[in-house]
């Protein structure tokens, strides 16, 4: 977070020359860690609540597949994303509706992206979501082309407080399994035999067996 | 005019940093990767060092090891948002003497201030 804030503080203090001809990228640069300063300082809020386990969901019908695709399209124009050499693809099939808490389950994906182009400064991040009616769940994962995960981290990957990275509070994948498992999913990560990571959770499809629900599927598989 | 070298992994702080100090009248390089840093580090080019702690790779305690036997009057500021790191330092390198270390986050002058405090002991 201190990085955030430091960045935030020494483009702000070069802002302050109004003949400077970068101001417009010293502001973007503001923006970028600004938005990096709000997930993680929502992060520490969530944390608290996940804590005291009072993180209650929102759940509502939606497309996650369109969820994920319009966070990318939001990545690419807010995040560190634009001054690296990375290229996020994303593959969905159509209609992979789900009966969630969209703004956690953005969570969840914003935290993964963020993890995945910290590590890969040059790369691929390629995203797929996938329903899964014979076993009833939607499979989504991430792979990257960075690093991999380091063997010191990785059996506490999920645990609060565990990070490699100077920049993060070790919070990020710690919140990702609270909100996928209060979904009734799951979430983990392996690294690539050809290098790099891939970060998957999979959610069940009905957690209720509503008519609406009900309807609602039948309508889509036609 | 002084010649200031700051290594940190995160770019935006290194390219802040960079044009914070040069309006300060310091000429500065800077570099993201510490193996970088430290394989094109030449002897008698900086008056000091601004060095992050915590990089991949290799830590900024490890960077300033090799540096020193590269140069041993080398002069060096740590600078960290882990004041944790401090007492990782000592027991890590007791025979290095290091008494600069640098909070961020941090104004541009301040941050002049101690290097401007740094410069004049020598």
């Amino acid at each position: 977070m201190k990085t955030s804030i430091q960045a935030i503080l020494t483009y702000a203090e070069l802002l302050q020359n109004k003949s400077d001809r970068n101001r417009e990228d010293y502001v973007k640069a503001i923006l970028r860690n600004a938005s990096r300063l709000k997930m993680l300082s929502n992060n520490l809020t969530d944390f608290t609540k996940m804590d005291a386990d009072t993180l209650r969901l929102k759940k509502d019908r939606f497309d996650l597949g369109t969820l994920i695709l319009s966070l990318v399209e939001d990545f690419r124009n807010m995040s560190r994303y634009q001054e690296s050499k990375i290229k996020i693809t994303v593959q969905s099939q159509k209609h992979v509706f789900v009966n969630a808490d969209s703004e956690r389950l953005a969570q969840v994906v914003l935290n993964l992206l963020d993890n995945a182009t910290k590590f890969t400064k040059n790369g691929d991040i390629s995203i797929k979501v996938d329903k899964r009616h014979d076993a009833n769940y939607t499979l989504v994962t991430m792979t990257d082309t960075g690093p991999g995960i380091d063997n010191n981290v990785k059996p506490n990957l999920f645990s609060k407080f565990t990070t490699s990275s100077h920049s993060g509070t070790g919070l990020g994948l710690y919140i990702c399994k609270n909100i996928i498992e209060a979904h009734g999913g799951t979430i983990w990560a392996e690294n690539n035999d050809k290098g790099g990571a891939t970060f998957s959770f999979k959610i069940p499809i009905n957690d209720s067996n509503t008519n609406y629900t009900k309807f609602l599927n039948s309508r889509i598989e036609v | 005019m002084k010649k200031i070298l700051v290594v940190d992994d995160e770019p935006d702080i290194t390219s802040s940093i960079k044009n914070g100090l040069q309006r300060k009248g310091f000429e500065v390089d800077t570099y993201n990767d510490p193996t970088d840093a430290l394989s094109n580090f030449k002897p008698d080019t900086y008056d000091l060092l601004l060095i992050d702690i915590r990089m991949p790779k290799m830590n900024g305690f490890e960077l300033y090891r090799e540096v020193k036997k590269k140069s041993s009057d080398v002069r060096i500021c740590f600078f960290t948002a882990f004041e944790v790191y401090y007492d990782e330092f000592r027991k890590m390198f007791p025979n290095l003497e290091v008494k600069c270390f640098i909070r961020k986050p941090i104004t541009i002058n301040d941050l002049v201030t101690h290097i401007n405090t740094e410069l004049e002991k020598q």
